[in-house]
């Protein structure tokens, strides 16, 4: 039987002689009488491509949206690329991306007119050299014209990493990125998120269910089980853990059964 | 400065919308036949006038005097009050609901408030693009009936500053509407239902208000002549007129550009009007309180949501 | 049979579960209901007013010179079809939408065909459920004017009145209807519903309001308030005289008119009520023949409506797909 123990890798070193871009503490969302997330302590390095694991409901979504600032958490704390999400959400903004979910963008709008009108947002003036810059990064320059509504779905999946890098964050946060896609999109979204984090130095928190996935592209993992935190800890200690496991998939699932029990 | 990109994008988006088009195509179509139905109706009475003083002589009775001598220029623009309370406010509650379900409909509201982007700005950024459409909406009227009066009857500097004042109210009446429908937009999960609402306000502010507030039947407020009613003066009906004219914003709205375009009076009914310096100061009541209400839709508005509504 | 009677039975109940659909509702009853208390209440005192003169008469050994007016309780019911050419018409306008809405946001259309029914038998079922719907709606004014007119009013209506009301209740129930359908129809056919809402309420104010407040407008006796015609003290065979002087513009004014269903419903409705004095004094039959045109118009766009509701149900894909 597994411990139920939350491992934090963070904790074996000095934590102060890493630099945290994402820092929370106690932090608690309620609706109500439901607690959606529960009292979550995580530390995200920065450079790391966290995974972030849980089942449908685990409050993963509500976790991201908290630290994008788009929610007001119940109490707790927390800092994203070192700014206040309470106090200072605006600075937060500029220090990160964030793709949701089902990428949507304007569909009567084209690939440019759309990383042009998101770019000036971000306050960007003249965003037309990083634009193409973007594009061409994520082989997209083609489909500059296309409206978006005519796009493939990877195509879309591209378009919108590329509104969400176009500022160059600290922090990309990423919400089911490889969702709706084929195997195909998903090995090509996987090397996206590595050459974003390799060349670009691009921190990733990513929710995501593909645990395939999560194996090759995730230096460090969490499961969010009910709302809680259940486990944290790099991939390869993990592997190490649970060597008697076959694979991710089986780890996760023991994971999950031993915090049911 | 994002605001002014917010309102750039809304009105990109506007010039695509299909439903846009169809109503302003409706209002300007409406705006090019209101002066020239206004001529026309005129010109006729005043040959039937003609006709039934021939008619009148033959009988020997005497001929009475021709109620449309003396007639103000601008008499051929007063449909225009009309359209502007049925089509024109219908108009700017669709362009505010347009704007309003816009990032919704395309499910980028999470997108958007990922930047640093206040909920100021961004309501900013809507009200803006609003106005700047129903002005553009209104010049292009303004230049219709100006050029079409300078035509069909007679133009001067006066009568365009009036022409200007009233399509200067007209903005203001028509900004209320527009200022429903966009914040409802935003207020609302469901697109028919922000659309439904300020649709049954409009309803209720063109036709339950002045009928009941001056016992007129509903058709009747729709005509720039009204019938005589008989209107039973009673202090029940009375007490209903106190409670429900102050509301009556439509009726504020006629009364004052009647006025301003020196049109005779439009209402016949035992209940005097307000003077136009207090329905000008109903109007300004109607716009802040819409106002109000956008700005408490953007309290209501969830910067968090993902999904798509219809 | 039974099918249907399944379906139209969920159409009615669903009707009552959208709260916007009965703030529409209530405003409408409550305006008719308001203006038949008030119509009620005018007549009544025009009666006792005629009384108090006739007993001041009497008590100083006078008879009236003129003999008795006649007064015409129908003639009082104008803003009832006022408000059910209005307001009625939006009823429709939401029935019909919310009819496919809930349908299309819910994605159920898929799941009900995977039953052994048809499109027809959803179709059948769900004019039938808003038909009655609308009927009840109706009858339920009728119904209110039938007790104020006999409760406050003290008016008892003769057969031919009684025969007028039931007539009427039955155009407005296919005017009502004519706008489910059309709602019904953009609700189907329209990608989005609020695209079908705004395209349905354009032509509501086109057909509604804007065409009939033209063709008052251009109405040479509407110029002047009481009636141009009648403030120069001309009579009914001298004014057509002069207008027959003007028929191209007169025929213009008529045809703008003649477009708007909702001027044959008021033209059909009006003729009924008496509101224009000329029919008082013409019998029930030759009341229908002068108005059969508006009165079939109505049944044919109904009766259109109801097949291109089974047109666009037929060959609309997307709606199966969801």
């Amino acid at each position: 039987m597994v411990e139920k123990t939350i491992v934090n890798s963070s904790t074996k070193e000095d934590s102060s002689s890493f630099s945290f871009v994402i820092d929370v503490h106690n932090l608690t969302k309620k609706y109500g009488d439901f607690v959606a997330v529960k009292d979550l302590t995580l530390q995200v390095k920065e450079g790391e491509i966290f995974g972030f694991l849980g089942h449908n409901g685990a409050g993963k979504t509500t976790t991201i949206n908290m630290l994008t600032t788009l929610l007001e958490p119940t109490s707790g704390s927390g800092k994203v690329a070192g700014h206040d999400i309470r106090t200072k959400a605006l600075e937060v903004r500029k220090e990160i991306g964030y793709l949701p979910e089902n990428v949507q963008l304007y569909d009567s709008m084209t690939a440019y007119e759309n990383l042009e009108y998101f770019s000036k947002l971000s306050g960007i003036k003249k965003p037309d050299t990083k634009i193409w810059k973007e594009l061409d990064f994520l082989g997209a320059r083609s489909y500059a014209d296309q409206k978006i509504g005519e796009l493939s779905k990877g195509m879309r999946q591209r378009i919108g990493i590329a509104q969400a890098i176009i500022h160059e964050p600290k922090v990309l946060f990423l919400d089911e990125p490889t969702s709706g896609l084929d195997p195909f999109g998903v090995k090509q979204l996987r090397d996206i998120i590595l050459r974003l984090n390799a060349e670009k130095g691009i921190t990733i928190f990513m929710n995501t269910h593909l645990l395939q996935e999560v194996t090759k592209t995730c230096s460090t993992i969490g499961v969010l089980n009910h709302g809680s935190l259940i486990y944290v800890d790099s991939l390869s200690n993990t592997m190490k853990r649970f060597k008697d496991e076959q694979s991710l998939e089986e780890i996760y699932l023991t994971i999950e059964n031993n915090k049911e029990e | 400065m994002r605001s002014f990109f917010i309102a750039k994008n809304e009105i990109q988006h506007l010039f695509r919308e299909r439903t846009f088009f169809l109503m302003l195509t409706v209002f300007i179509l409406i705006s090019l036949t209101s002066t020239y139905i206004g001529w026309a109706s005129q010109h006729t009475v005043e040959s039937v006038y003609q006709e039934s003083v021939i008619t009148l002589q033959s009988l020997g009775k005497t001929v009475p005097p021709s109620p449309f001598s003396n007639l103000p220029p601008l008499e051929i623009v007063k449909n225009m009050i009309i359209y502007v309370v049925l089509i024109g406010s219908l108009l700017a509650i669709t362009i505010g609901h347009s704007i309003g379900t816009k990032d919704q409909r395309a499910g980028v509201v999470r997108i958007l408030f990922s930047k640093p982007l206040t909920k100021k700005e961004f309501l900013i950024g809507k009200a803006l693009s609003l106005g700047l459409v129903l002005f553009a909406i209104l010049m292009v009227s303004l230049i219709i009936s100006a050029i079409s009066v300078a035509i069909l009857s007679q133009m001067s500097i006066v009568l365009l500053l009036q022409l200007i004042e009233f399509y200067v109210v007209s903005f203001f009446y028509m900004l209320g509407f527009g200022f429903l429908g966009l914040g409802f937009g935003l207020m609302k999960r469901n697109s028919a239902i922000a659309l439904l609402t300020p649709i049954v306000i409009w309803v209720v502010i063109t036709f339950a208000l002045p009928e009941m507030s001056s016992a007129l039947y509903p058709t009747s407020s729709l005509n720039p002549i009204l019938p005589q009613t008989e209107i039973l003066n009673s202090p029940v009906l009375s007490a209903i007129h106190n409670v429900f004219y102050p509301f009556s914003v439509s009726e504020h709205y006629r009364v004052l550009s009647s006025g301003i375009l020196n049109l005779q009076e439009t209402t016949d009914t035992i209940y005097s009007n307000y003077s136009p310096i207090i329905c000008a100061f109903i109007l300004a009541a109607w716009v802040i309180i819409t106002s109000g209400v956008l700005t408490y839709s953007m309290s209501k508005f969830d910067i968090s949501r993902g999904d798509i509504y219809e | 049979m039974n099918k249907h009677f399944l379906i139209a039975k969920k159409e009615f109940q669903d009707i009552f579960r959208n709260r916007t659909f009965s703030i529409m509702l209530g405003l409408l009853l409550t305006l008719t209901v308001t203006s038949i208390l008030v119509s009620t209440l005018v007549f009544k005192s025009q009666v006792t007013q005629y009384e108090n003169s006739l007993a001041v008469l009497q008590s100083l050994g006078k008879m009236p010179v003129d003999a008795a007016p006649k007064l015409f309780p129908l003639n009082l019911l104008r803003g009832v079809v006022d408000y059910l050419e209005i307001i009625g018409a939006i009823i429709g306008i939401l029935l019909g939408y919310l009819s496919i809405a809930k349908e299309k946001s819910t994605k159920t259309f898929k799941l009900l065909l995977s039953r052994p029914i048809t499109k027809k038998d959803i179709l059948v079922g769900k004019i039938f459920g808003n038909l009655l719907f609308v009927s009840l709606m109706v009858l339920f004014v009728a119904a209110v004017i039938l007790a104020s007119f006999y409760a406050i009013g003290g008016i008892t209506l003769t057969a031919v009145e009684l025969m007028k009301i039931l007539l009427f209740v039955i155009i407005s129930i296919v005017y009502v209807m004519v706008f489910f359908t059309l709602s019904f129809f953009l609700s189907v056919q329209q990608k989005t519903l609020s695209n079908a809402l705004i395209i349905c309420f354009v032509i509501w104010l086109v057909f509604v309001l804007v065409l009939p407040q033209i063709g008052d407008t251009m109405d040479p006796d509407n110029q002047v308030p009481g009636g141009f015609f009648k403030s120069i003290g001309f009579d009914r065979p001298h004014e057509k005289a002069v207008l027959a002087k003007f028929s191209g513009y007169e025929n213009t004014r008529n045809f703008i008119e003649q477009l708007s269903i909702t001027k044959q419903y008021e033209r059909a409705a009006f003729a009924l009520f008496g509101i224009k004095p000329m029919y008082n004094e013409m019998m029930l039959p030759e009341i229908l023949v002068d108005q059969l045109f508006n009165i079939i118009s109505l049944f044919v766009l109904f009766t259109i409506g109801i097949f291109s509701d089974a047109y666009i149900m037929h060959k609309d894909k997307q709606f199966l797909r969801g």
